[in-house]
């Protein structure tokens, strides 16, 4: 399971070598619950930026590509932080990360925060991306209110983890 | 007492560890040269770390010969740098009073063209003002002789600052294998993860402050050479160097000029702030966000605040290195916020 957190920030490069960028945002459909590709920052605010999943040659700590092309869609920053809403307009948190299936880039749920200090004690709720709708200003979840998956702090140092 | 568990034990043990090196801190004063001469050194080799790896990649020269190299660079700029601004400072010293005269001229002109000097409210508040002006300025040269009397009495410290540097440089990586030693095993790789996070946003940071420090110096200077302005370097230079602090670096690197552009009159001051402001706005507007705008997500108005802290706490210095030390702080938030869930 890749977190945004483990994909960005890799360096991208292309067959020749050549460094392109380094991931910055990743592209998504919410619609179909699919990541379509990294966007990268550049040097240079270029438009070409996008790296389609199907240009990706090889993927690990560096991501080689064939090519950079545009991209017209939804990037993963411009929606974070937006309020997750329940049916009766209660706000339940803040979109905070997306967890992505390592096998084939799909989206299999979303992580809520309740606060920059409050989710080290309360935890983090995920929904799962087909129990909610993603609007202009919000995102609606309509899942079962009852069943929570939560996402509790544990201890900073489970050997465990110690694999990124 | 009941027996105290072997956590609590560890956290008393770690507190009085730190509270002995406070104490050990605040009472000697040789222990605290050293450590300001030792961080003076890291953040020296810290900052000079990706230009020297840039050099060894891209000429595959020895790294110790670049890190040397590059270390007796800047030591041989310094050193020419002292040597050719302070005789210059003292045999121009006598145009500092022309200058000041040349500043009373100008309000007493501006005085008279306004012709408010018969208000006596106008007087009492122009000579509280030059008051104010003069108490400043000797104020201000007071503390910069201090400033080069205690310089001079570090200057054994200072002598070891580029080796230390040096060795930092080339052995950096060792030196930070050994501390890990501190660390129990378990908490090793997380503690591993965190600091090559820190590594890369800073490493980022830092690169991007010294190119954009550079364009500033070169602009600057090719700005005031055309304005036929005297110490264009020294100015070009000084500007480079404040551009590390942002916002504000620029206003105080323009007061120098200004004050220089004055001997030659107003119509030069003018140009110099025009000149100023043409530097200050290519640089923020269209340098600075391509070069930082992806690594320090920090926004605009959080910087300032936090600048403002620094001034408060530390002055000049305290300005610049709050910036980084935020980005630290960033960076460990997030990394928590990851591990921990």
């Amino acid at each position: 399971m890749y977190r945004i957190k483990d994909l960005k920030y890799r360096d991208v490069y292309d067959e020749k070598g050549k460094k392109l960028g380094i991931i910055n945002d990743i592209a998504i459909d919410y619609y179909h619950k699919k990541v379509l590709g990294l966007i990268t920052h550049s040097k240079f605010k270029n438009k070409k930026n996008f790296v389609k999943l199907e240009n990706i040659i090889a993927f690990g700590d560096n991501i080689i590509t064939k090519e950079l092309t545009t991209f017209e869609g939804i990037a993963f920053n411009e929606i974070k932080n937006l309020d997750i809403l329940d049916k009766s307009g209660t706000i339940i948190g803040m979109l905070e990360e997306i967890l992505i299936d390592d096998e084939d880039f799909s989206i299999k749920g979303i992580t809520t925060s309740v606060g920059f200090f409050d989710k080290f004690v309360h935890g983090k709720r995920i929904l799962l991306i087909e129990e909610t709708i993603l609007g202009e200003e919000n995102i609606l979840y309509f899942g079962n209110l009852d069943v929570k998956f939560r996402n509790m702090p544990h201890n900073l140092f489970k050997k465990e983890d110690l694999k990124r | 007492m009941r027996r105290l568990d072997r956590k609590q034990k560890k956290i008393i043990l770690t507190l009085l560890i730190l509270f002995l090196i406070g104490f050990i801190y605040y009472k000697f004063k040789f222990i605290r040269e050293i450590a300001v001469a030792l961080l003076l050194s890291f953040i020296i080799a810290y900052t000079l770390k990706p230009i020297c790896k840039l050099i060894t990649r891209k000429t595959n020269l020895n790294k110790r010969f670049v890190a040397a190299f590059i270390l007796s660079m800047i030591a041989i700029i310094f050193v020419a740098l002292i040597a050719i601004i302070i005789p210059k400072m003292l045999s121009e010293s006598l145009n500092i009073s022309d200058i000041i005269d040349t500043l009373e001229n100008f309000i007493v002109l501006a005085q008279n063209k306004v012709k408010l000097s018969d208000s006596e409210l106008f007087t009492t508040l122009s000579s509280q003002f030059s008051e104010r002006i003069n108490r400043m300025i000797s104020g201000y040269s007071l503390r910069v002789i201090d400033g080069l009397i205690a310089f001079g009495e570090n200057i054994i410290a200072l002598a070891v600052v580029p080796v230390v540097s040096y060795y930092f440089l080339t052995d950096g990586d060792l030196i930070s294998n050994k501390f890990m030693g501190f660390i129990p095993i378990n908490k090793r790789a997380v503690i591993r993860e965190f600091g090559k996070d820190i590594d890369k946003i800073l490493g980022k940071y830092v690169l991007g402050q010294l190119i954009l420090c550079l364009v500033v110096g070169v602009m600057t200077f090719v700005f005031m050479f055309f304005l036929d302005i005297k110490f264009p370097l020294i100015i070009a230079l000084l500007n480079a160097v404040l551009n590390v602090v942002p916002y504000f670096g620029a206003v105080i690197g323009a007061v120098p000029a200004i004050m220089i552009a004055l001997l030659d009159g107003p119509m030069k001051a003018i140009w110099v702030v025009i000149a100023f402001i043409i530097i200050q706005q290519i640089e923020s507007d269209l340098i600075a966000p391509q070069v930082m705008s992806s690594t320090i997500s920090i926004h605009p108005l959080m910087i300032i605040v936090l600048l403002l802290i620094g001034e408060k706490i530390g002055g000049l210095v305290g300005m610049v290195l709050i910036v980084p030390i935020a980005v630290v702080l960033k960076v460990l938030y997030e990394d928590i916020n990851y591990y921990l869930f």
